[in-house]
């Protein structure tokens, strides 16, 4: 049973990324414009470039190349900075993204889960409205927004409001652990307000269920109901959110890489869509997607593992 | 006894239907729409965020014509009248938001942004409808194999990172406003095509769609009479998320660039272009990004009592 389940959806997984794959290399056909078109290039010197490249077979043989290249993990070469190929930028720039993503995640997945919880048992009272009004306020607040509010406040001119000379962090800078505080805590926030918001639900529903009331009614002490019973059924999304959670967190965030002007994998690709630097943007994109379709896959398995009622159903559909 | 199967039409009378028999009382008939308001009246939180969002709609309709600036004159003096080819951003009584750096007006500027950003918002929203309702009714009324395929389709749709398609339709599209929007459409109507097959399938087997049937109504018909009106509150409700986050979205595309083409603003391409003034110029970014908050925790508070309001057995 549980074997069928995963084999199906391993083969989903594969079909999802030949698609993804197959997508890729359509759209990148269809981008205006190829990258040797400029007039002042002699006719010679683009037809080496376009050999080169390989731009001068068929579409099927390009497609076909592309394919087998991208299922080796091999995702292209740019075309505006020579023989810089995308495996290699994402090899260089995955350490600063995961280590903000890494950051991130361990501030926002245990606080969020400590004060959902909170929320869910003071049900009604004033903690609870006001971890709702936060998750709530803090998923419309762009993290965008957050980080350049976080850049004016600590990075300000002013000082910390005139309490010290110089601005006690700086607004762009990589190296250093202290850097990584402001473009972690934006990052994080988002997060923080979403485990809060989805802890706070699992545990009201956990909260009303049957069992719960027969584990009580057995008489058993109130720790023992809420640490084996609820919290263990409360977690279960949360678990399973993780792999695409971690995804997110290696390949980092777009904006806020951009902002802080870290060198990751997110500003990178912010980088190439401004160049048009179309062979990057389809290569990391390609990398994103892939990466997110296993995750995808994991987060299955991990269900399936973890709640047996998925397996026999079938399907989280 | 009488034997006779027609009963004569004599021993019929006609009477007023709106007469009350003993022991009958009066009931107004509520429809559908006027019970929904009424529970949504209740939520005060919804209420609040609707006025909000009607304050925000008009006055990105009206405040635009509320001073003599308009969005694109540029200024090229400083504060001091001297002529100066870099306009620093000021906060003057003249311009009640503000300028930019090349002298706009903020006000107006701010205003003119909201309305593109809503205007966005509700077209990529209504373009998911129209889509999500009409993939979503087919899936789930055919079922069988067409749902089965149909269904495996959006589910490799949805594994591929949102964020990454729009960017790369936004790429083949050229950038404009109408790329913006046929890239959030795409993306967005997936989620609604899911609840629009839900509900189908939790309609189909009711008795009203079985007597329809039985008095041999066509498949075009009943989708569009029977089924699509039945399924107006979830699909409200879904409205209410999906047009924050196409707000959402097209603010994240102005920030790496893809945004609305360069003279015209967003709240978003305002935020993005506040970036580099902000440790000394806060303003550029406060007040945009306090419009964007707005709109977006007023959708989603109001999408929350609506839903509430739709469906009180759903009310946690």
């Amino acid at each position: 049973m549980m074997g069928k389940y995963l084999l199906h959806r391993f083969i989903f997984m594969l079909v999802t990324i030949w698609v993804v794959i197959t997508l890729t290399f359509f759209l990148m056909k269809l981008m205006p414009g190829s990258p040797f078109n400029e007039d002042k290039l002699p006719e010679s010197v683009r037809e080496v470039m376009l050999e080169k490249y390989g731009l001068d077979k068929s579409i099927p043989e390009q497609y076909f190349q592309y394919l087998t290249n991208a299922i080796q993990g091999d995702f292209g070469t740019s075309y505006i900075t020579k023989g810089r190929e995308v495996t290699t930028i994402i090899f260089e720039r995955i350490g600063p993204s995961a280590t903000l993503g890494l950051q991130a995640a361990a501030i926002s997945i245990p606080f969020g889960v400590l004060l959902g919880m909170a929320a869910a048992l003071r049900r009604g009272k004033m903690l609870d409205y006001m971890s709702v009004g936060f998750a709530v306020i803090g998923f419309a607040i762009p993290n965008f927004v957050v980080a350049v509010l976080l850049q004016y406040i600590f990075g300000g001119n002013h000082a910390l409001f005139g309490l010290l000379d110089k601005p006690p962090l700086p607004v762009a800078l990589w190296g250093e652990f202290k850097h990584t505080i402001l473009p972690t805590l934006s990052l994080a926030f988002g997060g923080f307000a979403y485990y809060t918001r989805m802890m706070r639900s699992e545990m009201l529903e956990v909260l009303g269920q049957d069992y719960i009331k027969t584990a009580k009614s057995k008489g058993l002490s109130k720790r023992v109901v809420l640490f084996r019973h609820c919290l263990r059924n409360a977690l279960i999304p949360i678990a399973t959110s993780l792999p695409v959670f971690i995804l997110f967190a290696l390949t980092g965030s777009l904006v806020i890489e951009t902002i802080f002007g870290i060198p990751g994998i997110g500003n990178e690709l912010v980088d190439s869509v401004r160049d048009r630097d179309y062979s990057v943007t389809m290569g990391l994109t390609l990398f994103y997607s892939m990466l997110y379709i296993v995750a995808l896959f994991l987060v299955d398995i991990l269900y399936s593992l973890i709640d047996p009622r998925i397996r026999v159903l079938g399907g989280s559909d | 006894m009488n034997t006779n199967p027609t009963i004569s039409k004599d021993r019929f009378e006609k009477i007023d239907k709106n007469v009350l028999f003993e022991g009958e009382k009066d009931y107004k008939s509520v429809s559908f729409s006027q019970d929904v308001w009424r529970r949504l009246k209740q939520h005060k939180p919804a209420m609040i965020s609707i006025f909000i969002l009607i304050f925000i709609v008009l006055m990105s309709l009206f405040a635009p014509l509320m001073n003599e600036h308009d969005a694109m004159t540029q200024i090229y003096t400083n504060s001091e009248g001297e002529s100066n080819l870099k306009h620093t951003p000021t906060l003057t009584d003249n311009n009640w938001f503000g300028t930019d750096e090349f002298g706009r007006d903020m006000w107006t500027r701010t205003w003119e942004g909201a309305r593109v950003s809503l205007l966005i918002g509700v077209i990529a929203a209504s373009l998911d409808v129209v889509f999500g309702i009409v993939y979503g009714v087919i899936a789930g009324y055919f079922g069988g194999r067409a749902d089965f395929l149909m269904m495996r389709f959006i589910e490799i749709i949805v594994s591929i990172p949102n964020i990454i398609i729009v960017v790369l339709l936004i790429l083949v599209l050229e950038p404009g406003i109408t790329a913006i929007i046929i890239a959030i459409a795409l993306t967005g109507w997936v989620g609604m095509a899911r609840l629009v097959r839900g509900q189908v399938f939790s309609l189909k087997n009711r008795e009203f769609i079985l007597a329809a049937r039985s008095l041999g109504t066509k498949p075009a018909k009943m989708m569009s009479m029977h089924l699509i009106p039945n399924m107006v509150g979830p699909v409200l409700v879904n409205i209410s998320f999906t047009i924050p986050f196409a707000i959402f979205t097209e603010a994240f595309l102005s920030f790496i660039g893809l945004g609305v083409p360069v003279p015209y603003a967003s709240l978003g391409s305002l935020i993005s272009d506040s970036r580099n003034f902000v440790t000394t110029y806060p303003f550029l970014l406060l007040i945009p990004a306090t419009i964007l908050t707005l709109i977006v925790t007023s959708f989603s508070i109001f999408g929350d009592g609506l839903r509430d309001a739709v469906d009180p057995k759903l009310r946690k």
